[in-house]
């Protein structure tokens, strides 16, 4: 109960103005854990002919994934990779303590080599302050993973 | 002529180094460079070829044309099948002064500039200062090293991915301490417009309706789309490319950005495109004249490989290979207290999993999830199946669980060469026969399954010749397309089996043998006896245009039962297959074929077939040796 509360007080305090979500409305950040796939007779031509669909995007931070350039989510300033997509991926990490995608969210947050273990007990730790429903969505979850390491005395020089 | 122009422009040039006019100056050392140029005959170097991405063609007045389909990538209008006057207008571009930034010459065609700058040996000081803030942004944000060539494999039951994929990615120089899921995918592919909604695009595609585009994207979205929506492994084969190289490479990548190419699913495809990059950088290489026409990805893998351009192998299971590594893993009772837990998440208050140990409960609950993932791809979000995959995270919080370790399978680019040749002798109800069986591409189930994805068949262009002695030459066979999934089911994943078969046979109707055209499909289920043993059914339907039936084209119905086992010296099928048409004819047909791999590229095969008819019943029995090339 305690901990479900802390968690919607850090998300509330570190996005209060995130009516509008980071990139759009189309943008992953907004997707709640566990999403489905849709869009299945898009996908099946995508893949018949190794396209894209209709997003030609080249490798810049912003643009991909349905998020437009400009409110892309940022953290100290920055504007952040789009990770969305790995949420998934994440959570399960999280919950084990190991795994790519919590490598991936690590490097993202350029958190160097030596504090990548204290990265993953602290995020193992915590997976029900950054995951506390099912109903959690990636921008929530990134949020709270920036305020989780902010309590930590490692952690917090990444999530200034 | 070009001589005399190029001592009357260094002459002109000598005297003019005196003046004061910067303008004169500038726009004399330029036709300086193009006389140069013309001297040098730069546009007919294999550079300049590659890089305006030329090709012959006969159809063009000039002999050659470009792949590119797109005015934004020419100066001039002739430009795509001009290389000369496109030379000369890329380097008056160079010294434009006019549009100092990002659209600038030197900006734009990065690449041309470069090569041009050190074949013509280009003074820095008469260029035009140009800062090209947005590809420098681009370059650094692309902090390349090396280069991987990554092949998704095939899967079964997807038929878009018959012949794979190949795509690019480019790592950074810190990739081991880093995370290669952050590295940048070079995908080259049809741009295919949202909003077309056609039941058409598919068709496009193919036959080049739509325009072929690079892009590039964060390596996890290709991941999240191979690895995990289409259930492909996929190989990762890192180049011996130099940093330079890269550099160059991303060069002419920035060159192509937005840049529209035709695109054909069979010859000017991806591995095409990529082929072409890897030579801009390695034109000894020769990579892309091998395959005049269909490039399929595997022989890209095989064709750098042979290249010695791979330094390291790596393979990264689909997220299916890991399911099912998970599931073996498990024993039968354990895998249904999982199957039970990712139904109901109060299984984790049972007496059966209570009793386990900390170890077992966490490999339980992992499956539960891992599986209900599996599902949920497939289908929209659920919310009772999101609350469920939540709350086994929750458990698995506080439990461990261990990194599975899919074995690995032998590299695709060890499997037998794609075009197959047979020699085959046999009797056909007391008639000699000799055949010549001739398969443009691909694998079929009985072939070497070494580097393929096994109960996977894809054939196309599949041709057997026979020879009676007493009826002469006949057209046995010819499958168009032949297509077979033995996709095996257990407790947690249920997939279709499924064939599809269009061409002409020669069958048994009523007194003789007969040519006909047909199409058949079966769909049914497959189960795993042993490891490498399946049975499968299926039902079966076929249509038929015989000469002897009254209609124009007749329809069956029927069944087809099997057994498929891989033996450690080749494979073995029993195949049963009836039907019976509308008109009261039937056929049902036994076979047994024995696959025996001599090695990579040559096997032999045996056959025994027995049929049966409505006013007969015969045999037919061979024997053939078989080469793939």
């Amino acid at each position: 109960m305690k901990r479900s509360l802390l968690a919607a007080s850090l998300v509330a305090a570190s996005f209060s103005a995130s009516a509008v979500v980071p990139g759009g409305d189309s943008c992953g950040w907004g997707n709640m854990l566990f999403e489905g796939q849709s869009g299945l007779p898009m996908h099946v031509v995508a893949s018949t002919t190794n396209g894209t669909s209709g997003n030609a995007s080249f490798g810049m931070t912003s643009g991909t994934n349905g998020c437009s350039a400009n409110g892309t989510l940022t953290y100290g300033g920055n504007p952040m990779i789009d990770l969305s997509s790995i949420m998934g991926e994440f959570s399960e990490d999280v919950a084990r303590g190991h795994g790519d995608a919590m490598t991936t969210v690590a490097v993202a947050l350029k958190i160097e080599a030596q504090d990548r273990q204290t990265f993953e007990s602290v995020m193992h730790e915590n997976f029900a302050v950054i995951f506390p429903t099912e109903n959690v969505t990636s921008e929530e979850a990134m949020a709270a993973v920036l305020e989780v390491m902010k309590a930590d005395a490692r952690l917090s020089k990444y999530a200034a | 002529m070009y001589i005399f122009l190029v001592l009357f422009v260094t002459l002109s040039l000598s005297f003019s180094l005196s003046a004061e006019n910067r303008n004169t100056d500038t726009s004399l050392y330029i036709e300086f460079l193009k006389a140069e140029s013309i001297n040098k005959r730069l546009s007919d170097s294999k550079t300049w070829r590659a890089l305006m991405h030329y090709h012959d063609d006969a159809f063009s007045s000039t002999g050659y044309s470009s792949y590119v389909d797109d005015p934004d990538f020419f100066y001039t209008e002739q430009g795509d099948i001009d290389g000369e006057t496109e030379l000369l207008r890329t380097i008056e571009e160079i010294f434009s002064s006019e549009n100092i930034g990002n659209d600038h010459g030197q900006c734009r065609f990065i690449y041309r500039f470069k090569w041009l700058s050190e074949q013509l040996n280009i003074d820095n000081e008469k260029l035009p200062k140009v800062v090209c803030s947005d590809y420098l942004q681009w370059r650094s944000e692309v902090n390349a090293h090396s280069v991987s060539l990554i092949f998704p494999a095939t899967t079964l039951n997807s038929p878009s991915s018959m012949f794979g994929h190949t795509l690019l990615r480019f790592d950074p120089p810190d990739v081991q301490e880093g995370s290669d899921w952050l590295s940048y995918a070079l995908n080259f592919g049809a741009n295919v417009n949202n909003d077309d909604n056609s039941i058409f695009f598919a068709y496009r595609g193919l036959a080049g309706g739509y325009p072929g585009v690079y892009n590039m994207m964060r390596y996890f979205e290709k991941i999240k789309e191979y690895n995990r929506m289409e259930n492909r492994d996929m190989w990762e084969y890192k180049l011996n490319i130099t940093p330079q190289e890269v550099d160059l490479m991303l060069a002419h990548v920035w060159e192509l950005k937005d840049i529209n190419f035709d695109y054909y699913f069979l010859d000017e495809n991806c591995s095409f495109r990529l082929l072409e990059l890897i030579e801009l950088v390695r034109p000894e290489a020769n990579l892309t004249e091998q395959f005049k026409y269909a490039v399929i990805p595997t022989n890209t893998v095989r064709s750098v490989v042979d290249e010695g351009m791979v330094e390291s192998t790596q393979f990264r299971p689909s997220e299916v290979s890991v399911l099912r590594t998970r599931i073996n893993n498990l024993s039968d009772d354990l895998q249904s207290l999982s199957r039970a837990l990712s139904e109901d998440i109060s299984v984790l208050e049972s007496p059966e999993f209570t009793a386990l140990t900390d170890n077992k409960k966490g490999e339980v609950v992992q499956l539960a999830y891992s599986y209900l993932r599996y599902v949920q791809r497939q289908t929209q979000r659920d919310e009772a199946m999101a609350k469920r995959s939540h709350r086994l995270l929750l458990a698995l919080n506080k439990l461990s669980t261990e990194k599975v370790i899919v074995e690995e399978p032998a590299p695709p680019e060890t499997g037998h060469e794609t075009t197959m040749a047979a020699f085959t002798l046999g009797e056909r109800n007391d008639d000699f026969f000799q055949q010549l069986n001739f398969r443009v591409n691909y694998h079929d189930l009985l072939d070497n399954e070494q580097g393929y994805l096994r109960g996977a068949q894809i054939m196309f262009a599949n041709t057997e010749l026979r020879y009676y002695e007493d009826a002469g030459f006949k057209l046995n066979r010819f499958d168009l397309i032949d297509i077979n999934s033995i996709s095996k089911r257990n407790l947690f994943l249920d997939p279709l089996s499924w064939r599809v078969n269009v061409g002409y046979e020669r069958v048994f109707s009523k007194t003789d043998d007969i040519g006909v055209l047909q199409v058949n499909a079966g769909v049914g289920h497959t189960y795993e006896v042993t490891s490498d043993m399946d049975v499968y059914g299926l039902f079966t339907a076929r249509a038929e245009n015989n000469e002897d039936f009254d209609y124009l084209i007749e329809p069956a119905f029927g069944t087809a039962l099997g057994m498929l086992n891989n033996t450690s010296f080749g494979a073995q099928r029993l195949d049963v297959n009836g039907y019976k048409f509308l008109n009261g004819e039937y056929r049902i047909k036994a076979t047994f074929d024995q696959n025996i791999n001599l090695s990579i590229n040559h096997a032999l095969r045996f056959s025994l077939g027995r049929e049966w008819h409505k006013d007969d019943s015969f045999y037919d029995v061979s024997a053939s040796y078989r080469y793939y090339f």
